[in-house]
């Protein structure tokens, strides 16, 4: 009888671990920044929405936005426009995005990356955005045009970090709906 | 004084005026309107002259469709040729025109905006005057323009264009771009003019969206996208997210608030329309182009744009076996239609309902002459 | 009025280019001066 208690317990504790580690719900409440300024940003608040999730979009969000914030999610995606829009350099975008995730990270957030513009949002101009995000994420999903260099994958496998690579926007949404 | 030379010179200028005369012929045939063939849905065939008067008897003035139900619901203003080197939304807009059924709201259809500028082609590119497009009832030439007003209608530019009212500067041949013109003036130069009267169509019909449709280089980094002002948004968003289920992908881009005369920002600023602008690939317009023909207009297929891709160092947005007009016209109309489901999905009470539109596999596979007159 | 200055502008530089064409006994000079006048007759009657 003993035994038996011990082996039910035992199979209860490898049930729940597992299934910690299957479904790691990322917490409420969730803020979405940009990190480049591309309208991405507005796609992903778009998404949250489909999916029924509140949350915060702040394009400019700084480390004061945080406050009582469970789960970063960053859009990464440098757009000239975007920047011309906000009246911000791109030094300066970067270093508030640099400020943002730091002091996240300090608060022992979770941060999100959520990468959708494509084969659009790589290159020169937005892989410094895109490194800087994805070096400090704890899950990486991505679509496929923005990974066939395997940019990310590369950073997610180095880091081991989780990353889904999904064929088109809308695809996140099943995704999204595991995370949150 | 011998008179063999005399007569020689005769002889060349009465070469020269033959040649004149050929073409000049084939200049004229550029002010022949493109013949539009509506719908029997129509209601009423307007002139843009209406909102300005100032307008009328010059190029300045062309042919505003109206499709009103009568029924409560939207209004849509669709404008094709602000750019009349951009084809696909000019042809996107007499697609529209020629088949639209409408059940409720209004829809309000400008196929040329700029109509100076189909009356000439761009100096220096080489661009065919027509491309032909073939239809149920045989081939239809339809006019390949400029990018600008004919400058036999606003002559001469500035060394420098100072857009009114922001005082923006900008290269002086933007002082003939409808897309740089916005608000525009009763009395301004030609194209405010047409600017101008454009504004008042929107505030005077109280438009409730408002789309331009574009074309762009392959090689210019805004292609395939909805550009939205801020608050239209959400609604651009959710159109994007909708055509993705249709296996379209489009990029979002906002309008940037500092660059004046633009469509997607001066309306949006100025009236309560939500404006949106769309854009495709059309290798006619790009730098690495082959040969200029209308075969590229309506083929878009470039074999120095194919090598560019395999090379696989430039970034474009080209796909391998061309970017056909067809497609382009599909994405266009499933663009139009994307919108309108997430316009009325954030205003259920203007909800537009139309009818007889085309879905874009249908125009990839029947090809755009199919669903024109 | 501008308009109208340069229209007669070119309609004087044709008139000097035909009338030098006429004085011209080099025929290849005939035939350049019989070129450049193209554009000038086209502008005249306002094609573009």
């Amino acid at each position: 009888m003993k035994s038996f208690i011990k082996f039910i317990t035992c199979l209860l504790i490898i049930f729940l671990v597992g299934f910690t580690f299957v479904v790691t719900k990322y917490e409420k409440p969730i803020l979405i920044s940009s990190a480049g300024q591309s309208a991405d940003v507005t796609l992903a608040g778009t998404l949250f929405k489909k999916i029924k999730v509140d949350v915060t979009v702040l394009p400019l969000a700084k480390k004061s936005d945080l406050n009582g914030v469970k789960t970063l999610v960053v859009v990464p995606g440098f757009s000239s426009k975007g920047l011309g829009a906000a009246g911000i350099s791109r030094e300066q975008e970067f270093d508030r995005i640099k400020d943002l995730i730091a002091a996240a990270k300090s608060k022992n957030m979770k941060i999100v990356m959520l990468h959708l513009g494509g084969v659009a949002r790589r290159g020169n101009q937005s892989d410094d955005f895109n490194q800087m995000v994805a070096n400090a994420s704890d899950v990486m999903v991505v679509v496929k045009t923005g990974d066939t260099d395997q940019f990310f994958t590369n950073i997610a496998n180095k880091r081991k970090v989780h990353i889904k690579v999904i064929d088109k926007i809308a695809d996140a949404i099943p995704v999204m709906q595991e995370l949150f | 004084m011998s008179l063999n030379h005399r007569f020689r010179a005769g002889l060349f200028l009465f070469i020269v005026l033959i040649i004149c005369f050929i073409s000049g012929k084939e200049f004229r045939r550029m002010t022949i309107p493109d013949k539009i063939y509506p719908s029997k849905e129509i209601t009423k065939i307007s002139e843009l002259a209406q909102f300005n008067p100032n307008l009328k008897g010059t190029n300045g003035n062309t042919a505003v469709y109206y499709f009103d139900s009568g029924k409560p619901g939207g209004t849509l203003l669709l404008l094709g040729g602000t750019h009349p080197n951009e084809p696909a939304g000019f042809i996107s807009a007499v697609l529209l025109v020629e088949n639209l059924h409408i059940s409720a709201g209004k829809i309000i259809v400008i196929p040329q905006a700029c109509y100076s500028g189909f009356t000439c082609t761009d100096p220096l590119e080489g661009c065919p005057e027509f491309f032909t497009l073939k239809t149920k009832s045989g081939e239809r030439n339809f006019r390949f323009g400029s990018r600008v007003s004919n400058p036999l209608d606003q002559w001469p530019d500035p060394l420098v264009y100072s857009h009114y009212p922001s005082g923006q500067e900008l290269s002086g041949i933007e002082t003939r771009n409808l897309n740089r013109s916005y608000p525009g003036r009763l009395n301004g130069s030609f194209t405010e003019r047409v600017g101008y009267a454009i504004m008042q169509l929107i505030k005077n019909e109280k438009v409730d969206i408002a789309v331009d449709l574009h074309e762009a280089a392959p090689e210019v980094q805004i292609i395939n996208a909805i550009i939205c002002h801020e608050k239209g948004k959400d609604i651009a968003a959710s159109a994007v997210l909708g055509l993705e289920f249709e296996n379209l992908q489009y990029a979002l881009e906002m309008s940037p608030q500092n660059f004046r005369g633009l469509s997607h920002r001066e309306w949006g600023d100025s009236t309560a329309a939500y404006p949106f602008l769309m854009e495709t690939s059309n290798p006619i317009q790009g730098r690495l182009r082959g040969k200029t023909s209308s075969d590229l207009v309506v083929s878009g297929n470039d074999p120095y744009y194919r090598e560019a891709i395999k090379i696989g160092k430039f970034r474009i947005t080209y796909l391998a076996e061309g970017e056909p007009i067809k497609l382009r016209v599909g994405r266009h109309i499933e663009g139009i239609k994307a919108l309108l489901d997430a316009f009325a999905e954030n205003f259920p009470e203007k909800k537009i309902v139309y009818g007889n539109i085309p879905a874009y596999q249908e125009i990839l596979d029947k090809g755009v002459g199919f669903y024109l007159h | 009025m501008l308009f109208w200055i340069y229209k007669i502008i070119t309609i004087g530089l044709a008139l000097i280019i035909g009338a030098e064409l006429f004085n011209e006994k080099k025929w290849r000079i005939q035939i350049a001066l019989a070129l450049i006048s193209i554009p000038l007759i086209l502008r005249i009657f306002g094609f573009k």
